[in-house]
């Protein structure tokens, strides 16, 4: 466990870090463990005395946290020495973590608003090892974290490096009409809906037989109602969380980095080189692309474990509108030497759109299967899914596209949700060509490139173009730059 | 996939390595799969159904088991060229990887039992695309199996991240 020793001082937590860890941490074991903890508050009690059993369990699990968090404070350890971040945590299980400036991907620093009563803020810095924060030092003075930053920049290669009190130029803001505009057109509308038939169809199990008839007379004025009352609470939900998430949202370019800040309460600010930009995914819905703007998403190597499984993108650009988005592109992939919507990409193969109208014919017909196996004849009005299928393979086929350009490779999938993703030719890890049975007969392909963190597939296209297109992109990145 | 790239194939031991493995998957896993779905199909309709469930899905796995290991290593290939290595698999699914040397973060050999007693290894290739091994070799003599990792890990040059 030893490490490099210029003589630079260890530094800690701030002490306040206890108390500002402990309630996230707190809701945390309460998350991980809500079935045990179900019982305890809604379990019956027919026991004299389970009261202050229950009561001993959560104590028992409250001053875990609380001793798990005092560790954490009092034996975390870090310093920037011989150029490099050391971290040093743990009691029983010790662990020295050192990381290299050149190394980071990303630099976020977070405060919720926990910490900003406190004075405090959170710092964490991203690799590409793992889906973990590599470094995370949860509260330090905002002091402390601006220096910490400061010295990480410092450490990183000349190249890499900017001068303090350097002002960049801003490449892209949102005001609150934006995110109103972004949250207005997201998708939680839909879930919601999803999530209200599935409580309906649960509810209806629970109407006791007798009373299904008044239930049924009541159902189309209350549905009604459930219904409206639901969407609008979802819609209002979902721009109130746009807002509070991207608020006063800011994208700089800062000598050679990009820099976003964003949210009201719990205040983000993210920092990334742009040479570890991997990917950028250009994503433009349906309705968005009416109202007139897209969202940009930018990925590195880091990933992490997020809502909803590894989450890659290290920055969102929540508003650009379509006459921006070839400016945003360049800023966040100065090599991207097309037009989002201007260039003219290659088309998929025309069997593709065969093979998708077939799938799509055979999923509905096995769908309106099982709807007469359940429901019977009123079954059939799943059949209505099938032209449903048919235009959409139709209009996916139709905006499907791929480019290999001398810096990037484009590809854009998606009819109602478009998502063009472009890669640097200079960052391909792997290349893969796959070809199914049925492919294989109509001599298709699928192309995937894989970059760190990520890949993107092509549409299908004919396996001549495949394999061109396979022997292009492999040899441009034998040579290292 | 018709590009002509001289690829070497597996070591020929490695033909019984697919064998053996396809055995153990039989006998591991498609024997009970197919006693417990007979089991189920039994329950619901009859004791003749239920056999007749089971003994299909059994006959059909051991008809693949005797199939498709001698396809699979067929197909199996590999060619490390000045700057990438080439790697061709699948029976139904075919695929060709290409993984330029300058990316390649780290490379396994491994061995399982039969590959030991076979003489057998493994190569893995893993590069910072973050999803497992971007490559895999199976039933290389070890000789071969070290060498080829000796040569791929002492690559240098930009690994784009």
């Amino acid at each position: 466990m030893a490490s490099s020793d210029d003589g630079a001082a260890w530094r800690t937590l701030h002490p306040a870090s206890v108390v500002v860890n402990l309630l996230p941490r707190t809701l945390r074991v309460l998350r991980g463990a809500w079935f045990l903890f179900l019982p305890l508050f809604l379990g019956e009690r027919r026991t004299p005395g389970t009261e202050s059993l229950d009561f001993a369990i959560l104590m028992f699990f409250f001053l875990a946290t609380v001793g798990q968090t005092l560790v954490h404070f009092l034996t975390l350890r870090y310093r920037v020495s011989g150029g490099r971040l050391e971290i040093r945590t743990g009691l029983l299980n010790r662990q020295v973590r050192v990381l290299d400036p050149g190394r980071i991907q990303n630099t976020e620093v977070v405060r919720t608003v926990l910490h900003k009563l406190a004075g405090l803020a959170e710092v964490r810095i991203e690799t590409a090892s793992g889906t973990e924060v590599e470094g995370l030092l949860s509260a330090l003075t905002v002091g402390d974290a601006e220096a910490l930053v400061q010295e990480l920049e410092q450490a990183k290669p000349a190249h890499a490096q900017v001068a303090a009190g350097a002002v960049g130029d801003v490449v892209v803001s949102n005001d609150i009409w934006d995110l109103v505009r972004f949250g207005a057109t997201g998708t939680r509308v839909g879930a919601a809906v999803l999530v209200m038939l599935g409580v309906g169809f649960d509810g209806l199990a629970w109407i006791a037989p007798e009373r299904v008839d008044d239930a049924a007379r009541l159902s189309w004025l209350t549905t009604g109602v459930a219904v409206v009352a639901l969407v609008s609470a979802a819609w209002v939900g979902g721009v109130a969380t746009s807002v509070l998430r991207h608020w006063n949202f800011e994208l700089v370019e800062l000598g050679g980095r990009l820099v976003a800040s964003q949210g009201l309460f719990t205040r983000r600010r993210v920092e990334l080189r742009l040479e570890k930009v991997q990917l950028v995914q250009v994503v433009q819905p349906l309705i968005r692309r009416i109202v007139g703007f897209g969202s940009v998403y930018v990925e590195t190597a880091a990933a992490r474990q997020g809502q909803g499984g590894v989450v890659n993108a290290s920055t969102i650009v929540p508003v650009v509108n379509n006459d921006r988005l070839d400016d945003v592109l360049r800023a966040t992939l100065p090599e991207a030497d097309l037009a989002v919507d201007g260039t003219v990409l290659l088309r998929p193969h025309p069997r593709a759109l065969v093979r998708s109208l077939t799938l799509s014919v055979i999923q509905s017909l096995v769908l309106t299967g099982l709807g007469v196996w359940w429901l019977g004849w009123w079954g059939m009005l799943v059949a209505l899914l099938l032209p449903a299928g048919i235009l959409t393979a139709i209009y996916d086929h139709r905006f499907q596209g791929w480019l290999i350009t001398e810096h990037v490779l484009v590809t854009r999938r998606g009819f109602w949700r478009r998502r063009t993703s472009v890669v640097s030719r200079a960052k391909l890890q792997s290349l893969d060509i796959i070809q199914g049975p049925i492919q294989r007969r109509w001599g298709l392909g699928h192309l995937r490139v894989r970059v760190a963190g990520s890949a993107v597939v092509l549409p299908e296209i004919g396996i001549a173009d495949a394999q061109e297109a396979f022997a292009l992109l492999s040899s441009a990145v034998r040579n290292p730059k | 996939m018709s590009e002509s790239v001289e690829v070497v194939g597996l070591a020929s031991r490695a033909r019984l390595l697919f064998y053996l493995q396809a055995m153990a998957r039989l006998v591991m896993f498609w024997v009970p799969a197919s006693l417990i779905i007979g089991g189920v199909v039994a329950a619901a309709a009859s004791l003749m159904w239920g056999v007749v469930a089971g003994g299909s899905l059994l006959f059909l796995q051991f008809v693949i088991a005797l199939w498709y290991p001698a396809l699979a290593f067929d197909r199996w290939g590999y060619a490390l060229r000045e700057h990438d290595l080439l790697i061709q698999r699948g029976v139904l699914w075919t695929t060709r990887t290409a993984i330029p040397t300058n990316r390649i973060q780290h490379v396994d050999t491994q061995q399982g039992p039969i590959e030991q007693w076979l003489g057998l290894a493994r190569v893995q290739i893993s590069t910072a695309s973050g999803m497992g091994a971007d490559g895999v070799i199976p039933g290389l003599d070890a000789e071969v199996a070290d060498a080829l990792r000796d040569a791929l890990v002492q690559t240098e040059g930009d690994d784009g991240v």
